[in-house]
């Protein structure tokens, strides 16, 4: 393994283009992540295309620069105008619009850079020492098991997705059919093609994700009565008081930890990170009344916990093929154009690449830093961008992303159903994210399902064999608790 | 707050109905054939995972509209649509202009089709959110540009054919 990171790190460090692509994706990510209404994962999305022309090399280079920076840029409109740029900094707005309006954003803006920096390298750290113990393991594992990790994918995603588990389930059970659709890769038999020969090779990942993620997010932002801003317009000076900033490491180490082991859960996400970051924080705070009103540690603490989570989000995708959120569930879907399943084979077949993914990642984390160190007053401009320049350029990227795909219109068609579909969920408060979980793990768990019946000829061969068991009993218990919950919080009163 | 609670309940209710009907028609669809439906041996089939999950879907759907519906009649509020319509005029004029922008594509080629769409879609947001004149031409002017930047990346540095 250290000869693959130390090469990889070779490869990199030796070539201009490697940085070069390393830094623009830092820097678009970043500007795209602070920009109001363009999340993490729709960046890294539409951004995606711009890979295809590269080698897997590079892409992994540029799309986890854009992942990293994006999920610091998400900070930046939250410091700035009150709106999250990803789910993981809906928590640091509690703090960081307040100490904004006090005159102190361009100290926010640091605590938030700093902490993500803290937070990307305990993930990174979680990430090296993790993976290839997880993976190590998940050799053992056979289809049964395969099948059982990844309904308790799902059942987490359901668990930790915002609103209602219910819902969340459906959402899930939708992608999951939604990736019946196309010709069965073991029978060659077509399904749901409806006589199109556009259907026959399903419904493409990235098309799908580029139009929840994107597509949605542009209708819901052309909607009349969209939220008007109220930017904070005074930065401030940059640098913190050493003696206000020294005391809060111990801090964002905590933040750092939580965010990197949740992050690390399958299907978990940076949402549930930062909120346990934040209340242990508060908790663990002399003065828990200042958390809300404008305190550099209710920035700290969320904000290394959200970044902490970007490697550990990156175990499950590398070592099981699952996704670790729905950024990694769009970079599955990247892997998958450039011919690469990840899974436990991945350190045994494919070590290179785990090199290259370690050290493009380490990279990433030291670029965001600098470049946020230099740019942080430009991309606070940013959240003032053009409203109509950039709802109708990023349209015009999505189709450009979707039907560079596969060189076909009809993957753009595809891509406005996905729009249609995303949209219509968000306003009836359906989570969309679990549709393109259903669609990366729909053919993991048939293949492996059917394998298993195949091989043992027994139904109860999930429940005979202790990983499987253990794992089912875990997505079950995870799936049952928030569902009472539900159904005891649904009912009305009278 | 009592008039929000209905409204969500009945938009669940109708979810959980339009849901049912999508199950029982690719329910249809899959049953009528003969291919898929057939035994495959030891292997569950190609039918196995579309039958669990229509089956799950349907099932979840039915138990969404149901119990919403009866949220729906037990609490007490005025049902309307508001200003929902007018709300969604300009997404669904997106979608529709969307899937023009493809019809064109092969007549008078991407360029013209995207600096058509990015143009008139700039100028459009731009009145929408109360700009000027000047506004509404400088929103033009990087439309394109974003446009023309767009293609000339993709088409030309990437090799994408547009």
């Amino acid at each position: 393994m250290l000869d693959a990171a130390l090469a990889a790190f070779l490869q990199i460090a030796t070539d201009p283009f490697a940085i070069g692509l390393c830094l623009i994706g830092v820097v678009i990510g970043t500007a795209l992540g602070a920009l109001p209404g363009i999340s993490s994962t729709m960046s890294l999305a539409v951004l995606l295309p711009f890979s295809f022309g590269m080698s897997l090399e590079h892409a992994m280079v540029f799309l986890l620069a854009v992942f990293t920076a994006s999920v610091y840029g998400g900070s930046v409109s939250a410091i700035l105008i009150n709106i999250p740029g990803t789910p993981g900094a809906i928590v640091t707005q509690m703090d960081g619009y307040p100490m904004g309006r006090k005159g102190r954003a361009g100290e926010a803006l640091t605590y938030a850079l700093l902490a993500s920096t803290l937070g990307g390298l305990l993930g990174w750290c979680l990430l090296v020492v993790f993976a290839p113990l997880v993976a190590r393991a998940a050799l053992a594992f056979q289809s049964p098991e395969y099948a059982a990790i990844t309904v308790f994918g799902l059942a987490m995603l359901a668990y930790a997705s915002p609103g209602s588990t219910f819902l969340a389930l459906i959402a899930g059970m939708i992608g999951l059919l939604l990736a019946t659709v196309g010709l069965d890769t073991t029978t060659d038999v077509a399904r749901f093609t409806f006589g199109t020969d556009g259907l026959q090779a399903g419904l493409g990942i990235i098309p799908a994700a580029v139009g929840i993620f994107g597509v949605a997010e542009v209708l819901k932002g052309l909607e009349r009565g969209a939220q008007k801003l109220q930017p904070v317009t005074r930065i401030g000076r940059l640098l913190p008081p050493w003696r206000e900033a020294a005391p809060l490491w111990p801090l964002g180490l905590r933040g750092s930890i939580i965010g990197a082991f949740v992050g690390a859960i399958p299907a978990a996400g940076s949402a549930i990170a930062v909120t346990v970051a934040y209340a242990l924080e508060k908790r663990l705070s002399k003065t828990p009344d200042k958390f809300g009103t404008g305190c550099p540690e209710g920035v700290v603490a969320p904000e290394s916990a959200n970044n902490a989570g970007v490697g550990g989000a990156l175990i499950p995708m590398i070592t099981l093929g699952i996704p670790g959120d729905s950024m990694t569930a769009v970079l599955i879907g990247a892997l998958l154009i450039h011919g690469l399943r990840p899974g436990p084979t991945m350190f045994a077949q494919h070590i290179d690449f785990v090199g290259i993914v370690y050290v493009a990642l380490a990279f990433a984390i030291v670029a965001t830093l600098v470049v946020g160190m230099l740019g942080n007053r430009l991309f606070a401009r940013i959240v003032n961008a053009p409203r109509a320049v950039l709802l109708s350029g990023v349209t015009l990227l999505c189709v450009v992303g979707s039907f560079a795909v596969r060189n076909s219109f009809f993957d753009v068609i595809v891509m406005t159903g996905f729009g249609v579909l995303g949209y219509l969920m968000n306003r009836i408060g359906m989570p969309t994210a679990p549709v393109i979980f259903g669609l990366v793990l729909g053919p993991i768990l048939e293949e492996n399902v059917r394998r298993s019946m195949i091989i043992y000829n027994d139904w109860t061969v999930f429940l005979t064999r202790p990983i499987s068991l253990t794992v089912l009993i875990i997505a079950v218990v995870a799936l049952a608790y928030p569902l009472i919950q539900d159904a005891v919080r649904q009912r009305p009163s009278p | 707050m009592k008039e929000t609670l209905r409204s969500r309940s009945l938009s669940l209710a109708i979810t959980g109905v339009i849901i049912v009907a999508g199950v029982m028609f690719l329910w249809r669809n899959l049953a009528s054939d003969p291919i898929v439906m057939q035994q495959w041996g030891r292997d569950p089939g190609p039918a196995f995972q579309p039958i669990v999950m229509l089956t799950l879907l349907g099932l979840s759907a039915l138990g969404l509209a149901v119990t919403s519906a009866i949220n729906a009649l037990r609490t007490r509020g005025v049902v309307g649509l508001g200003n929902g319509i007018a709300a969604v005029a300009m997404p669904g004029a997106m979608v529709a202009t969307l899937l023009i922008f493809v019809a064109l594509v092969p007549r008078i080629g991407f360029l013209a089709s995207a600096l058509i769409f990015t143009a008139g879609w700039s100028a459009l947001i731009a009145r929408r959110d109360g700009e000027g004149g000047r506004g509404i031409a400088l929103a033009v002017g990087g439309g394109v540009l974003v446009a023309y930047g767009i293609f000339t990346v993709f088409s030309t540095m990437i090799g994408v054919p547009l």
